[in-house]
């Protein structure tokens, strides 16, 4: 039988890459749409951050001995066409959620690697195209020990800006960029992952697994999450790749659910490997609750379905399948509908009846005709349909349907 | 727009950048500092929350209120010309007068338009609503153009529901949103 299963693919960062400031040709750049309407240009302030040898956005880079003290070149400036105040700062980085660089805010106490940074907050106020060069230090302790350290250096509005449309928010613009230090020496990769925990909510649920980076060196964990429910059937499997995990650093996984599997327990299995270093951890397999009520009846269901052989019953060629697709709730778009057949249980082929369809509100009829690729042959035949509905930004792909349809076909 | 004479610009402007240091100077803080020259749109990344539709007014309630669904925009730019990827982070402060958390905040992701050749960037998963106290503090991931993509301009459109605690008092609640955006990390 085809099990109900949520496939999910985490998309997260993974953007290595320090590259030589080579700007492109025109040739790729040709302006199109590639969706609806099109933005007709940027918004916001634009300024300037980066090393003085890099490109803007871009990180600094230090390999340096326990007690050296290294000199680097930070270039800030206006790129916009309006006089623009901007406030700069250094502070500690932060491992985001499902992992990659962040920064804590000015007011935030520095710690380790950001103190060994002599870059001083300051505003200043710059003209349309001007900009400075400004010159900072990186001491590292006579004690550091050896391996990577990360800390921030931001640029951002010196004050909030309002955002169109809204008096409840006003925002800040910022940039900020990392000065990696690694300090010489041996070094250790080890990463430990933590209790899980699946946190409930009314807009979507998720999983959360805290990722506590041990070693002296970056890991960026990837591999599989499965939930498999009590009677042995995965309910959901996601793909994972998290960004990065910096060293001495703690973050969560997080891997967002579907509200239809709450109110049981799962077996939770986690399964992680690091691939630069090969180092792996795991979670479970192991007993998980997702609390919760039971989900109320699903909007989409099957509410009729035959599959009829022909021509004859008992030495079929092909077989009619018509399905009534009934749903009472949202539109759902990109839906596949699959129909899986069983020869004496074993799966012989999902059978694709319809793609990318609009499943809209009320019923939806679908009439097939199926051959098996290799032909009827002796046995009991039966069959599933599951729809699959795919969300694109996330490249998430939810089973909305995945029911046993009542025929079976007995071949003598 | 004509990207190609940006990118001429920026490369144009990266020359004059070293070639003329040291040309002026200026009092700029507490300290004289030399100034250079910044093309406009020079080989530069820019973010900006370019919309976010108004929430709405709300009775006092001893429940909680979820706000109907608002549409906030993040514009986002790479003018680098090298495609080698950029993310953008959203964080933002708990509200005042009276503080409730912005976890109470939810995002969802949308559409991304642009108007570059290159591969649209990938949208992170939805930052979920309440319970997400780890999601806008110290903030998620809500927009990443991996390395070979993202070269051009770039606009997300994000659902905005807000939930409103049971027992808030009246008043005019502000938040400040910090959008970030870097290039490439370790």
């Amino acid at each position: 039988m085809q099990h109900r299963k949520h496939i999910l693919t985490v998309l997260l960062l993974g953007m290595l890459l320090i590259g030589t400031l080579v700007p492109s040709t025109a040739a790729s750049q040709t302006p199109s749409a590639s969706d609806t309407a099109t933005p007709a240009a940027d918004a916001g302030p634009q300024f300037v951050l980066r090393p003085i040898d890099g490109q803007d956005g871009g990180y600094f880079t230090v390999e340096a001995k326990p007690g050296t003290t290294t000199e680097l070149v930070a270039v800030l400036g206006n790129a916009g066409t309006e006089p623009i105040d901007l406030r700069t700062f250094s502070s500690d980085a932060v491992v985001l959620v499902n992992g990659g660089f962040g920064v804590k805010e000015e007011e935030e106490e520095r710690t380790g690697p950001t103190t060994w940074i002599d870059w001083p907050a300051e505003t200043f106020t710059f003209e349309p195209g001007q900009g400075i060069e400004r010159s900072f230090t990186v001491t590292v302790p006579e004690d550091a020990e050896p391996g990577q350290y990360i800390a921030g250096i931001s640029l951002q509005t010196a004050e909030p800006i309002a955002i169109e449309g809204s008096t409840m928010f006003n925002q800040i613009i910022r940039k900020a960029v990392a000065v990696f230090i690694i300090v010489e020496g041996e070094t250790t990769t080890s990463y430990e992952l933590g209790e899980p925990q699946i946190l409930t909510s009314t807009g979507g649920s998720r999983l959360e697994v805290p990722v506590v980076n041990t070693g002296d060196v970056l890991v960026k964990p990837m591999g599989t999450v499965t939930l498999t429910n009590a009677d042995g059937d995965e309910v959901f499997s996601a793909d994972v790749a998290m960004g990065s995990v910096y060293a001495r650093m703690d973050t969560v996984l997080a891997i967002p659910l579907d509200n239809s599997l709450a109110g049981q327990e799962y077996e939770l299995s986690l399964e992680l490997v690091d691939e630069a270093s090969g180092v792996t951890a795991t979670v479970g397999p192991q007993q998980i609750l997702f609390s919760g009520d039971i989900p109320e009846e699903a909007p989409v269901q099957i509410s009729q379905a035959a599959v009829v052989p022909m021509p004859d019953a008992n030495d079929p060629v092909y077989a009619n399948v018509d399905l009534t697709i009934a749903n009472t709730g949202d539109a759902i778009s990109n839906a596949n509908v699959m129909l899986h057949v069983y020869s004496d249980g074993e799966l012989v082929e999902d059978f694709a009846l319809g793609t990318n369809m609009n499943l809209a509100n009320g019923d939806t009829q679908i009439s097939q005709r199926y051959i098996p690729a290799e032909g009827f042959s002796s046995g009991e035949w039966t069959f599933s349909i599951s729809i699959e509905s795919m969300t694109a930004q996330t490249n998430a792909t939810t089973v909305v349907v995945d029911q046993l349809l009542p025929d079976t076909i007995t071949i003598p | 727009m004509n990207l190609f004479k940006k990118i001429t610009t920026g490369a144009l402007a990266l020359t004059l950048s070293v070639g003329l240091v040291g040309s002026a100077f200026a009092a700029t803080g507490d300290v004289a500092v030399e100034v250079i020259p910044i093309a406009n749109n020079g080989n530069v990344l820019t973010v900006a929350i370019s919309q976010l539709t108004d929430l709405g007014d709300y009775q006092y309630s001893l429940t909680d209120q979820p706000t109907s669904p608002g549409l906030l925009k993040i514009d986002a730019a790479d003018y680098r010309g090298t495609a080698d990827g950029w993310k953008v982070t959203l964080s933002g402060t708990d509200f005042i007068p009276v503080l409730f958390t912005v976890d109470n905040l939810g995002l969802t992701a949308g559409t991304v338009r642009t108007i570059s050749t290159s591969a649209l960037p990938s949208e992170a998963a939805p930052v979920s609503s309440s319970a997400a106290d780890v999601m806008l503090a110290p903030g998620s991931t809500v927009l990443t153009a991996p390395t070979g993509t993202g070269a051009g301009i770039y606009q997300a459109d994000y659902q905005v529901d807000l939930n409103i605690p049971g027992g808030t008092l009246v008043g005019q609640y502000t938040s400040t949103l910090t959008v970030t955006i870097s290039g490439n990390t370790p």
